[in-house]
């Protein structure tokens, strides 16, 4: 088995307090909409903003090349904050098992057959995502 | 709520800490008062029983 954080676009980002935004299946692919939580060694890691717990970008995390997407469970709910401003809960587990890997959070829990490499993509300009 | 172990890789999560909602799915702080995700608040640290 192997964690997420083994992947090398992966190692410097923390899923465990990301926040998915949103979800989108293609036929071989999932890829997940994140404010994501970058670590210290991350180059884009930056002290986080006042009154933030961690340095968060905006970014698209992807898993393609999947010859079967299954889903165990999936989730509508949704959370809210005091800004207003929604998510689906966060990613809490992405291994890969064998021949395929397993994500799992509050919006669900899959499976998708593929080995190849998630990639992370930061689709945020700014220092600090907010 | 969400449990979370927390990560040594981490700064700010080194610890196990939880995200609190309430019934409606607001963003909450221990105190019943919303919260912003990113924000401080959203991560409630663990106090173990000695």
């Amino acid at each position: 088995m192997q964690n997420y954080d083994q992947f090398p676009e992966l190692a410097n980002v923390y899923l465990e307090d990301s926040f998915v935004l949103d979800i989108a299946e293609g036929p071989d692919s999932l890829t997940f909409s994140l404010d994501v939580v970058l670590t210290p060694g991350h180059p884009r890691y930056t002290e986080p903003a006042p009154g933030e717990q961690h340095c968060y970008l905006t970014a698209t995390l992807t898993l393609t090349g999947a010859s079967e997407i299954r889903w165990l469970r999936r989730s509508p709910q949704t959370y809210r904050d005091a800004t207003g401003e929604t998510d689906l809960g966060n990613i809490d587990r992405l291994v890969l098992d064998g021949d395929h890997f397993e994500v799992l959070g509050d919006w669900g829990q899959v499976w998708l057959f593929t080995t190849a490499a998630p990639t992370l993509e930061i689709t945020d300009g700014s220092a600090h995502g907010s | 709520m969400t449990l979370k172990q927390g990560s040594p890789r981490t700064p700010g999560s080194e610890h196990p800490h939880v995200e609190l909602r309430n019934a409606e799915g607001v963003r909450i702080d221990p105190f019943g008062n919303p919260v912003s995700r990113k924000s401080r608040a959203n991560h409630t640290p663990i106090d173990w029983d000695e």
